[in-house]
């Protein structure tokens, strides 16, 4: 054993690596003992190692909406706990105090070794529901966070290794699937188990100054590489604006402006300027403001640096309170990390275009297109699905848009469709590709999806979504993206939400009575194209025709192609 | 005489024994890529053995595995459900590198053009919903044969519910006149998950035409019937390989992790972690209680699944020819990247100027500057030591602690790996042994245990042609497998009961015609608490009760929690066994090797800041204690100070202090 000295850099950088290994066991134990599809499959969950004074030393690249406050919801955790003792596993989701939106619970387990506190361990996972007021969240129609779902202010689920049965009874009488979410429950506090043992292997083998070391070499290299990534970037002030289309109440669009500021090593992000909040889901809880401001600048800049303290420290970000990107309460949130996210992502990704050239792709669909469905089969056992899918991604200098593949704030694996089939009231009618969704250009916009099911039960549908009216934007002369909808066939016939209800909004809305037998479509739509069509090589585009990503018809107006539409004809 | 032949990338491995004379002859010959017959063949001649004398052929290939990484499989025509042909190519929509803006995804398997929809719905319950329509099916299988398909795949949505639809997708292609191979995805697969499902289906005929190719050329070299390594650490005759080639994938790490059991089982451990490094990756997999373990699904590339009974065996890129290099943050990385063959570590003079894993060990004094293979493959410190040097320049250090860090690096990814192996599956690594082997092995292999607590490290005898004697160590096995979902209770009914019947019926008509030893069928089923998503297999011997406690023992094992809810049957399966044992007598014949003509002499190890004894492991009849380095013709053992190693039964086992 040894008497704990500081380690050679080398010696460090093995335990730096052990620190990201035990991230990646947490997600594993995760993954192996959840309940829903939603963690098991979906994988929407992210876990964290933290050190004693709550600030992040590593984490897995999970779900990068997850990502951001993390370290605040530890901290405040940190600041209402009182003392902390071996065995206390805290519980918390309040979006106000460090939390993305009520459905993310964080789960913490503060670890001890040597009679020491060494750090934290956290796990931020989606929950399938929350209470409020629509099944599975995704209420487009909440007018505050009451509305949305149960909070949990940052409290102890376990004291001293014992759970806490009145908590316990608590949650699980506040949300609908309790054995389920009592599982996803389980298996995040199993993560944090893993997390902790494996932590005091460290002290015990290295010692406690050891341990440190190993935390602080974790840091420094994050920050040396996002150094070494910012240095070439000039010293400027640059401005971009993206929009949320509407507050599903008729009113918009609703600015999101961002002033990004790199000097003397460091980089400001200033939203000045963007709307104030809106009485409607659409709102960015500042948690996920952060997570798409600091994710994005990785992203363009070197997507390979493992955020920690080294880089959020770096990263400095001022939002007006009371807005659209930092609301105050009450404001409804439950929408956070689907479209608003997304949307402060794109902003901070179109400012980062005019620093450095040529390495921020063209827009993406961008949307979380969060449905939920809820109701009784005949046979009167409840049911509840949540549905989210991948759309097309923009265009790079160098190659097309990836089609249905996830933005770069979210990242979640597709369920299986006959699983569905066996545990819901639903059909699959297609999933498929959308010909001439990618916007055209030299690299064309990835193609967006069509995933459609035919309901075999009366369903309340909830959701909300954004870009359904104007899809992903072009960058360099490149063309816009099939933009995202939600349809139902009735009797043969296909109608969009918007039109079959009467809405003031395309995309959010709460509780609406689909019909046994609707087919609901869920359109995500196409990346952006980057560069002019008429740069794109033709080989490429022929190519593109005779694997039906691209029309004909779409070639001869997108691209202005005529040999095509004259051999087609 | 028994063959075992183990044809790599790059080398051909071959043990023959003679039960009789009690005789066993190894060599390791250099591929010539003319066909599997004459790599054969030039194996037989080296090793000096006629092919007539041969009685017994098992072989392991790495064929599928290169077809399907390079993708250099025939030209697939993929029929599917109408409104389903691009589940292929949206695949799971997860990225590899999540913040990666010029990520590229994994292309699809089969161009659109080549993916055609046909009506036709089958339900989750297996019901017709929608019938077959005959002309449209001609129709799409004259347009797949007009653009020259080597091979139909067909993967009909909920197939696993019901096969009729694809099964007459067959008998219509075969009344056209269709000679093409036929992959159903229900011959294949028949399981729930429509994603996995078609990848799989489409990933085996891939594979079918060059492996009748193979498997036809094969035939011809040798009179006995060949048998080949699956994925499962089985063998399977040729005429299965030839349908169901993608049970090939891992065949040849399956033969080695086979092996490291064997070795096990000789030293005496009961629980192990087998690991060989080559030039370029690291194999491991996990033996627990005397089993080894088991996975249903592997990925061949990012994001494509192949659900086929496989070892839980998993690959890093970390070998001998590694290349060391500092990243960005100014962390020292090891690499993915390796020299290869050619030019290979800076140490073998053959042009190649990075530092490697190799110029590492070489720095450090654990391989001997005399070279490797016995000296056949000379190597050069100055080139190696001003390749460290280069990189210890940028971290301000020595080039000794350059190579020092390099070493200690690389093992944390190996441990790393191993860490993350293990947990998946419930399973402590510090109770198990090491077993080391492939080039690089032995080298590595304390250092690797010191990381993870691990206490007793195993070399095994014949380290650098171990797969090929797994192959002789091998049974004849089988498993036909399909989806039931249904209650826990129903597992005794009349219609599982059938379901079992079935599939031992599948089972033995595919294993053909057998050497007539006896057979034995276990049955499994794959259970899960209703809700979960993720199956624990279990055996379903016994009465419904014992069938649920071995459940939730297992399910406690894994995840640490016994839950006492309602439980289903996701999958069942069964698995037809035929034991082979004449061909394991080979593990009898094992020899320590042979000595040098002169003593090697001691050497400076770095690690050990100290000039330690080097002996050679033929002369080793006692235990020596550490600090040591133990040689051998192909590699080199370094035992640590505080540990000991003993020689046991021509194996060698390090105890760490």
């Amino acid at each position: 054993m040894n008497e704990g000295r500081e380690l050679d850099e080398f010696t460090a950088e093995v335990l730096r690596l052990y620190l990201v290994s035990t991230v990646r066991e947490m997600v594993v134990t995760t993954v192996r003992t959840a309940y829903s599809t939603c963690f098991a499959e979906g994988e929407d969950f992210t876990c964290g190692l933290f050190d004693a004074a709550g600030k992040m030393v590593a984490q897995d690249q999970g779900v990068a909406v997850h990502t951001g406050g993390l370290q605040d919801a530890v901290g405040h955790i940190i600041e209402m706990a009182g003392p902390i003792e071996e065995g206390d596993v805290f519980i918390h989701n309040d979006p106000y105090r460090g939390g993305t939106h009520q459905a993310d619970v964080l789960v913490c387990r503060p670890m001890f070794g040597q009679g020491e506190l060494l750090g934290f361990a956290a796990n931020r996972g989606h929950w399938s529901d929350i209470g409020g007021m629509a099944a599975g969240g995704w209420s487009g129609g909440a007018e505050d966070v009451i509305q949305e779902g149960l909070t949990i202010p940052a409290m102890r689920l376990m004291r001293r290794g014992v759970v806490d049965e009145d908590l316990r009874a608590l949650l699980l009488s506040n949300a609908r699937l309790p054995r389920q979410l009592w599982g996803d429950l389980q298996a995040q506090v199993a993560s944090t188990i893993v997390a902790e043992r494996r932590v005091q292997e460290v002290v015990e083998r290295y010692g406690l100054p050891g341990y440190r070391s190993a935390i602080e070499a974790a840091i420094s290299y994050s920050r040396k590489r996002f150094l070494a990534a910012l240095e070439p970037v000039s010293e400027a002030t640059v401005e971009a604006e993206d929009f949320m289309e509407d507050d599903g109440r008729g009113n918009g669009p609703l600015r999101i402006r961002v002033a990004l500021t790199k000097s003397h090593g460091r980089l400001v992000a200033d939203f000045a300027g963007s709307a104030m909040q809106a009485t409607a889901p659409i709102n960015c809880s500042f948690a996920c403001t952060k997570a798409a401001v600091i994710v994005s600048v990785l992203a363009v800049l070197d997507p390979q640096v493992p955020l920690n303290r080294g880089v959020i420290e770096l990263v400095e970000i001022h939002a007006p309170e009371a807005s659209l990107v930092n609301p105050s309460y009450p404001a409804p949130v439950f929408g956070s990390p689907g479209d608003p996210t997304h949307r402060v992502a794109e902003a901070v990704m179109r400012a980062l275009a005019k620093l450095v050239p040529g390495r921020v792709p063209a827009m993406s669909y961008a949307s979380g297109q969060n449905v939920t469905g809820a109701g009784k089969t005949a046979d009167g056992a409840e049911f509840l699905w949540y549905s989210y899918q991948a759309g097309g991604c923009g265009g790079r200098l160098g190659s097309d848009g990836n089609s249905a593949e996830w933005h770069v704030m979210a990242n979640c694996k597709n369920e299986s469709m006959e699983v569905w089939e066996t545990r819901y009231p639903v059909e699959f009618v297609r999933f498929a590709l959308i010909a001439d969704s990618g916007g055209a250009g030299r690299w064309r916009g990835g193609l967006g999806t069509e995933r459609s099911f035919r309901l075999l039960a009366d369903t309340r549908l909830s959701a909300t979504s954004d870009h359904h009216l104007v899809g992903a934007v072009g960058s360099d002369g490149g063309q816009g993206g099939l933009p995202n909808g939600f349809a139902v066939e009735r009797a043969g016939i296909r109608r969009s939400m918007q039109d079959l209800f009467n809405l003031p909004s395309p995309s959010k809305f709460s509780n609406l009575p689909l019909l046994q037998g609707d087919v609901f479509v869920s359109i995500q739509g196409g990346g952006a194209g980057y560069g002019l069509p008429s740069d794109r090589d033709p080989d490429g585009l022929l190519a593109d025709v005779n694997c039906g990503y691209i029309t004909p018809e779409a070639a001869a107006t997108d691209y202005g192609s005529r040999e095509l539409s004259r051999a087609t004809s | 005489l028994n063959l075992g032949v183990d044809t790599g990338g790059t080398f051909t491995d071959l043990v023959a024994y003679d039960p009789q004379l009690g005789k066993l002859v190894v060599s390791k010959e250099l591929n010539r890529g003319q066909g599997p017959r004459q790599d054969l063949a030039a194996a037989l001649e080296s090793a000096g053995i006629d092919r007539d004398d041969v009685q017994d052929f098992t072989h392991g290939t790495t064929k599928v595995t290169n077809l399907l990484i390079e993708r250099a499989g025939a030209k697939v025509g993929l029929l599917c459900t109408r409104g389903f042909r691009d589940v292929l190519e949206i695949q799971l929509s997860y990225r590899k590198r999540p913040f990666d803006l010029f990520y590229v995804k994994t292309p699809p398997l089969v161009p659109r053009h080549l993916r055609l929809e046909v009506g036709g719905r089958i339900d989750a319950k297996g019901r017709e919903t929608d019938p077959l329509d005959a002309s449209e099916v001609r129709r799409a299988i004259d347009e797949l044969v007009a653009n020259q398909i080597e091979v139909l795949a067909v993967a009909l949505y909920n197939s696993y519910a019901n096969p009729e639809h694809e099964r007459r997708i067959e008998k219509i292609a075969r009344d056209m006149g269709v000679t093409l191979p036929i992959t159903l995805s229900t011959s294949v697969v028949p399981r729930i998950g429509e994603y996995q499902r078609v990848s799989t289906t489409v990933l085996n005929a891939m594979a079918v035409p060059r492996m009748e190719e193979y498997v036809d050329d094969l035939n011809t070299a040798i009179r006995p019937p060949i048998l080949y390594m699956h994925s499962g650490a089985g063998v399977l005759p040729a005429a299965e390989v030839r349908i169901r080639p993608i049970y090939l994938a891992f065949s040849g790490p399956a033969a080695g992790a086979l092996a490291g059991r064997e070795v096990a089982r000789q030293v005496g451990f009961r629980n192990a972690i087998t690991m060989d490094i080559g030039g370029t990756s690291c194999d491991i997999c996990v033996i627990w209680n005397d089993e080894l373990r088991y996975r249903d699904e592997i990925e061949v590339d990012w994001g494509i699944p192949a659900r086929i009974q496989s070892l839980d065996l998993h690959t890093i890129g970390a070998g001998g020819g590694s290349i060391c290099w500092q990243d960005t943050g100014g962390a020292m990385r090891v690499g993915p990247r390796s020299a290869g063959a050619v030019p290979g570590p800076a140490c073998y003079g053959h042009g190649g100027a990075e530092p490697t894993v190799t110029d590492a060990n070489l720095v450090l004094g654990i391989i001997s500057p005399d070279g490797l293979l016995g000296g056949r493959l000379p190597l050069q410190t100055q080139a190696a030591l001003k390749a460290f040097e280069g990189l210890a320049a940028k971290f301000q250090v020595s080039a000794e602690d350059a190579a020092k860090g390099a070493y200690s690096i690389v093992n944390a990814n190996m441990a790393q790996a191993i860490r993350q192996v293990t947990v998946q599956k419930g399973i402590d690594p510090r109770l198990c042994a090491l077993i080391a082997f492939g080039g690089a092995g032995a080298q590595h292999a304390t250092a690797v245990a010191e990381q993870l607590g691990i206490t007793n490290v195993v070399i095994p005898a014949h380290g650098s042609v171990l797969s090929a004697m797994g192959l002789l160590s091998a049974d004849i096995s089988i498993t036909s497998v399909r989806t039931m979902l249904v209650p826990l209770e129903e597992l005794q009914s009349e219609r599982v009961q059938n379901v079992y019947r079935e599939l031992n019926e599948d089972a033995l008509r595919r294993l053909g015609t057998t050497n007539g030893s006896e057979m034995s069928a276990e049955r499994f089923v794959g259970l899960r608490y209703v809700g979960q998503s993720h199956m624990v297999p279990v055996n379903a011997a016994g009465d419904l009760q014992a069938v649920a406690e071995r459940f939730e023992n297992e399910h406690e094992r894994l995840f640490g929690t016994r839950l006492g809810d309602p439980i289903e049957v996701v999958d069942c399966w069964v698995t037809l066994t035929q034991l082979r044992p004449q061909s394991k007598q080979v593990w009898k014949l094992l020899s320590d090797g042979a000595s040098p003509a002169v003593a090697p002499r001691p050497r400076r190890l770095v690690l050990e800041d100290a000039e330690v004894p080097v002996f050679w492991r033929a002369d080793l009849k006692a235990a020596v204690q550490g600090p040591c380095l133990i040689e051998e013709t192909h590699s080199v053992t370094y035992v640590p100070s505080r540990a000991q190693a003993h020689p046991r039964r021509s194996h060698l086992v390090v105890e760490l202090g």
